[in-house]
């Protein structure tokens, strides 16, 4: 489960990405803590505005830790186009690899949101026959050539089924 | 064969009920609320509602035509949006034939055609004759034992005469016992459940309950001793076993699974006969599953992950049963027979876990009961701060939450003894078998190499560099969706050599 040497990084503006992101999601939290105060917290008793202040105060500090956290998870997040599979790395401490045989995948998608757009980035999806799993945030030439040696692998590899 | 046929014109009373059985509450709400109509307003509504519903439904029956020749079915439907839907035989691949109680007098049947496996079926006939169903069966197993011969020569001409020609001209047969099926649905544990659901029930609905009724009945209760009411309990645990055996036998009666070549024909049912063909190729995956009960009676259930719908009726069920129950001795035996294309006569290893996955399981689960009660705990003394409740230091509270836990405690434990004893994985030629143990029920899988449709792999640090150890989960397919099967704590060294025999698949 170690991260082969060869294993691919994702574009180093990713780190810019997942920090807007979650300054997104802070910003969001916050307009609902402080919506939530004014109409509803601010005439409860003293209780009641004590634990919504910890429990706001958490949710806060909370939303602040994968900021923290994006130079280990640039770090660790790493895929692989090996000759007969796709893996995909994630993590150090609490480690994940997944596996897809290349004679499984059915086709594969690139997708773009705003952000990714904004940074000129995209995700590629690929579709087996039960399941999706997507590497996200890589960029345009390498989402296209990625999409391309996976189509020709898929294409090049034995049909599962014998007699569909 | 070449002639459009409609749908017995019974379709049209049995898509208004339906209709009406949808709009049902709605209109009644509707003409309650109403109090400025009058009685007979009321009824003309009601009249006006059902008289256009069978309009409309009329007009949809005369519309919806189908015939079929001998390469494909083609349905025609729609008043203003005309539809045609083609469907080739070769590419149908399950064909559920379904005669609930009402059409059993006309010999009529609903057909489902289902050529993707993917959401909805392609085309649903409704009452339509037993006879046209047959010659739709019969053309479509002629079609597709064409293809597959036409598949099997090529393939001949370039290796040796192949073995699923041999399996083609075996057919194999397994028919329930009703000695057994009474047994197991006598083991269903869906009993308790149900009286579960049904005091779930009373506290829901008894605000709604009239009050007189509702004082009688408490005071009955409270006038009562715990012996009445523990017959009572009794009694309507038994009244739940009993709705239960009722709907097992319903369903599995007479079940009969036929394999003819790569045909599966499974056929089951009492009030409502249900009939399904399909495809052994569309199987993914095998489960033998036995509950703790059932264990003691040597029982076991086999299912299979299909490729394909598995809406097929009603009633909500994760997998197609392929044999209801069978005894433990005879169950590999029969499976080989029921599908050679499989491998059932894998030896079970239970090395291939780390040393200590038993006591680093039992130090999770127990660790994360430990943190819900601190949890708890913390939240209870802090609001009987607030509020000066005393709940804990009462005596009987504080007893029945540890006797609680230590139950808990004790459930935790033996389940997982038993997934300690239970949890195995073995690799036979092309076939994965895994044998996992939730909720006390073992269940393993028998997996053919090319319908894994991908692995992952999990740990935290220290499993990984200290323990040489990792969970991991195979995905599947199943119906339209996809199912993972975890095992847990797996020495590297095994997960690396799945990994390798997963990729050598030529």
């Amino acid at each position: 489960m170690d991260i082969p040497t060869n294993a691919q990084v994702l574009p180093k503006r990713v780190k810019r990405v997942w920090l807007l992101k979650q300054l997104i999601i802070m910003l969001v939290i916050i307009i609902c803590l402080v919506a939530a105060w004014y109409f509803a917290i601010k005439s409860m008793p003293n209780f009641w505005q004590r634990w919504f202040q910890i429990v706001g105060g958490v949710a806060v500090v909370i939303s602040v830790i994968p900021m923290i956290l994006i130079p280990y998870r640039y770090a660790f997040n790493r895929y692989l186009m090996a000759a007969e599979s796709v893996d995909i790395y994630q993590g150090f401490l609490f480690r994940k690899a997944e596996l897809i045989p290349l004679n499984r995948i059915q086709n594969v998608r690139i997708t773009q949101g705003p952000i990714s757009r904004l940074f000129h980035l995209n995700n590629l999806t690929i579709v087996t026959a039960a399941h999706n799993f997507s590497i996200n945030y890589i960029d345009n030439h390498t989402a296209q050539n990625l999409r391309q040696r996976l189509i020709n692998a898929a294409l090049q590899a034995r049909e599962v089924a014998e007699d569909e | 064969m070449n002639k459009r046929r409609r749908q017995h014109p019974i379709t049209i009373l049995i898509e208004l009920i339906s209709l009406i059985k949808a709009f049902f509450f709605p209109i009644i709400i509707f003409v309650i609320l109403r109090h400025s109509l009058s009685v007979g307003e009321k009824v003309l509504i009601m009249i006006g509602f059902i008289v256009l519903s069978t309009l409309f439904n009329l007009i949809k029956w005369f519309y919806f035509t189908y015939e079929f020749n001998e390469s494909e079915i083609t349905i025609y439907h729609g008043i203003v949006n005309k539809q045609q839907i083609h469907i080739p035989f070769e590419r149908i691949q399950t064909l559920t034939r379904e005669q609930p109680i009402y059409l059993q007098p006309f010999e009529l049947v609903n057909l489902q055609i289902d050529t993707s496996g993917q959401g909805k079926p392609d085309a649903v006939l409704k009452a339509i004759t037993v006879k046209q169903v047959t010659k739709i069966e019969q053309q479509r197993r002629l079609m597709q034992t064409k293809a597959t011969d036409l598949t099997q020569s090529r393939n001949a001409e370039a290796s040796e005469p192949s073995t699923t020609k041999k399996a083609q001209q075996h057919s194999a047969r397994y028919q329930i016992k009703f000695r057994d099926l009474f047994i197991y649905s006598l083991t269903s544990l869906s009993g308790f459940g149900i009286a579960g659901a049904m005091f779930a029930a009373w506290t829901q609905f008894d605000d709604l309950l009239p009050n007189r009724f509702k004082t009688i009945v408490n005071q009955f209760l409270l006038q009562s001793s715990f012996v009445l009411l523990g017959v009572l309990g009794l009694f309507a645990l038994i009244i739940a076993t009993m709705i239960v055996m009722f709907k097992i036998i319903n369903r599995y009666y007479q079940f009969v699974l036929v394999r003819d070549g790569h045909q599966l024909t499974i056929a089951r049912g009492l009030l409502s006969k249900h009939t399904m063909q399909l495809r052994t190729s569309r199987i993914q995956a095998i489960c033998v599953a036995q509950t703790l009960l059932r264990r003691l009676f040597r029982l076991q259930t086999v299912t299979a992950n299909l490729a394909a719908n598995k809406k097929e009726d009603s009633e909500d069920e994760s997998q197609t049963v392929i044999v209801p129950v069978i005894k433990t001795n005879r169950s590999q035996k029969m499976l080989q027979q029921l599908l050679p294309n499989f491998k059932f006569d894998i030896p079970v290893q239970t090395d291939s876990r780390i040393k200590a996955a038993l006591w680093l399981r039992l130090r999770f689960i127990y660790g994360i009961l430990l943190a819900i009660v601190l949890s708890v705990v913390v939240v209870l003394a802090v609001l009987s701060h607030q509020w000066q409740w005393h709940i804990l230091q009462q005596t009987e509270v504080l007893s029945f939450i540890v006797v609680m836990i230590m139950g808990l405690c004790i459930l935790i434990l033996s389940q997982t003894l038993l997934w300690s004893h239970d949890q195995s994985i073995a690799i036979k030629d092309d076939m994965l078998m895994l044998q996992t143990n939730r909720l006390f029920t073992k269940r393993t899988y028998y997996i053919k190499r090319d319908r894994i449709q991908g692995m992952q792999t999990r740990a935290w640090y220290g499993l990984l560099k200290r323990r040489q150890g990792a969970h991991m989960t195979i995905v599947i397919r199943d119906s339209d969706a996809f199912q993972l099967i975890k095992v847990y704590y797996i020495q590297t060294a095994i997960v690396e050599d799945i990994k390798t025999w997963l990729l050598t698949d030529k």
